[in-house]
């Protein structure tokens, strides 16, 4: 019989795509974990990802293949939410550079299969595309409509003035 | 017939809120502020990240009417309240002597009389700065305490955790870019970079105003430090605050001044006797049910010649502290784990039995400085 690290799993993405991975790879998703000690079979039965489609699957599996022996994240990490360093590793900053189509399809993908790591590394990036912008350069970035009444818009500005005065 | 359905109008937006206040969790500061002024979503995904960051820890100059006041409309929004931690309580005011402010303008290279234009200047400057200090008189003696009563009202009604609140008595910095913005406004208002500002003692009134807000609008208090409270009958303020109860942290400096010597005299407390303040204290411990952790500075032993009076009223508080745990035993500071005194104390036999005080849960007695506190004002105690 195979040891843990040699087993592989199959994975039926959105649009019915079968996926073999290794098992230690899958289980970088606590998604997948639970479900392979729900099955108790691993390999045997296909486990569906739901909401992810085979182009997404395969990248997010290219990102848990590069760190599949990463340490387990500690209760403390998860503590600790408010991290206020942007910083990214080079592999996983080159691993992000994809149109925002799939970059936000990444992190969908990562918090429904409950790959903390990896929805970290999601919202820094995007968070870094937000660094230094103006109000105006962030909706043009995004695509995003000025939707506020110039009342709502003077609320902000002095609760951030308020903010600013400490 | 139906309406087609409006595309999402970006990426961004069709993610769900709690995947876009995970983005602003990860955002800078700086990047709050813009990003929460791009689109009424994002101003909701981010308002938790942004009070979390700009209002958990809330320094505040307690003698300036803009900064007190901005407070008091950041506690108006209970979203912003329930981020709220810590509120540091600046003590710092502006320099009230003339004569200073002649001084600070020389030293800072102005030459007021050198020229027409440098006359004029200096004499809107001054404009300003009389102006300044005039509001920050009057404020001191009508608006501060209604401005504090509203904030902690606020803080109360809006069912915020238990807060810690200090009064921070050390000059800033200004040397340092990371001076606080509220001094860097003050300083822009009087054409200045330099300070003109300075540190004041707590006096009386203010202290009082904020046991009596804190009191009244039973605000729950986790940890409370005050640093440099000058009079020890200030501790009186503690009488009937019975809301100590959620208190978990407690630092008092209770060094004593010149000011409280010559209006009392420098008066031996023999033993048994109870100075009121040392009552109101013991009576508040008392109601203290929940404090963890005491710590109590007797920071400025001031002249050598009110040594004697220093000596004895520590004295009288170790007695007080020690009487009252043997009368109400279990009773009296029930959670307390650590009591640490930092001071001036002359007693051995006195340390002896002040390390072996009963309380149920009393893990360490921490004594520093015995007999060798130097002068100056003592430390700003933090929690």
């Amino acid at each position: 019989m195979a040891s843990e690290g040699e087993q592989t799993v199959k994975l039926v993405s959105s649009d019915n795509v079968e996926i073999v991975t290794e098992r230690k790879v899958a289980e970088r998703s606590m998604l997948i974990k639970n479900m392979i000690e729900d099955l108790g079979a691993p390999g045997e039965e296909p486990i569906p990802i739901m909401n992810v489609s085979e182009a997404v699957l395969r990248k997010v599996l290219e990102w848990c293949t590069h760190h599949k022996n990463d340490p387990a994240p500690s209760q403390d990490d998860d503590a600790d939410s408010r991290k206020k360093t942007t910083d990214i590793e080079d592999w996983d900053q080159k691993f992000m550079q994809v149109d925002q189509e799939m970059l936000f399809e990444i992190i969908l993908a990562a918090n429904y299969m409950d790959i903390k790591a990896l929805l970290d590394v999601g919202c820094k990036t995007v968070a870094n595309m937000i660094k230094g912008k103006s109000p105006e350069e962030i909706r043009k970035t995004f695509n995003i409509q000025n939707d506020f009444t110039p009342e709502e818009e003077d609320q902000i500005r002095r609760e951030n003035e308020w903010a600013e005065d400490r | 017939m139906t309406t087609p359905r409006e595309q999402p109008p970006s990426r961004l937006l069709s993610l769900p809120a709690e995947l876009l206040a995970c983005i602003a969790e990860n955002c800078e500061a700086d990047d709050l502020l813009n990003l929460r002024l791009t689109c009424r979503e994002l101003t909701a995904a981010s308002n938790d990240a942004f009070a979390e960051c700009w209002f958990s820890t809330r320094y505040t100059l307690l003698a300036d009417p803009t900064s007190m006041q901005n407070l008091v409309r950041i506690t108006e929004a209970p979203h912003f309240c329930r981020k709220m931690k810590h509120l540091r309580f600046s003590l710092v005011v502006l320099q009230t002597s003339r004569t200073d402010y002649r001084q600070r303008v020389y030293e800072n290279g102005g030459h007021p009389r050198q020229t027409r234009e440098g006359r004029i200047q200096q004499r809107a400057l001054r404009h300003v700065y009389l102006e300044l200090d005039n509001q920050a008189q009057t404020y001191r003696t009508t608006g501060a305490q209604k401005d504090f009563h509203a904030i902690m009202k606020n803080l109360a009604d809006s069912k915020v955790g238990p807060l810690y609140v200090s009064m921070v008595d050390s000059i800033p910095d200004y040397e340092t870019p990371d001076l606080p913005p509220a001094h860097q406004r003050l300083s822009k208002q009087l054409g200045y970079e330099g300070c003109l500002t300075r540190p004041t003692l707590v006096d009386n009134a203010r202290f009082c105003m904020v046991m009596k807000a804190i009191n009244v609008a039973k605000c729950p208090i986790k940890g409370l430090a005050l640093g440099a409270t000058s009079y020890p009958v200030l501790l009186a303020a503690f009488t009937g605050v019975t809301f100590l109860a959620s208190l978990r942290e407690l630092g008092l400096n209770f060094g004593i001044d010149t000011y409280h010597y010559l209006n009392r005299g420098p008066i031996v407390f023999e033993d048994g006797d109870r100075p009121a303040e040392l009552v109101a204290l013991m009576d508040a411990l008392l109601h203290s049910k929940q404090l963890e952790s005491l710590t109590l500075v007797q920071g400025t032993p001031g002249p050598i010649h009110l040594n004697t009076r220093c000596s004895s009223y520590q004295q009288a508080m170790f007695n007080g502290l020690i009487r009252y745990s043997e009368l109400h035993q279990d009773e009296f500071l029930p959670a307390l784990q650590t009591l640490e005194f930092n001071g001036w104390l002359s007693d051995i036999s006195l340390l002896e039995r002040f390390k072996e005080l009963k309380a149920p849960t009393l893990s360490e007695v921490i004594v520093h400085g015995v007999q060798t506190v130097g002068r100056g004002h003592g430390p700003l105690l933090m929690v």
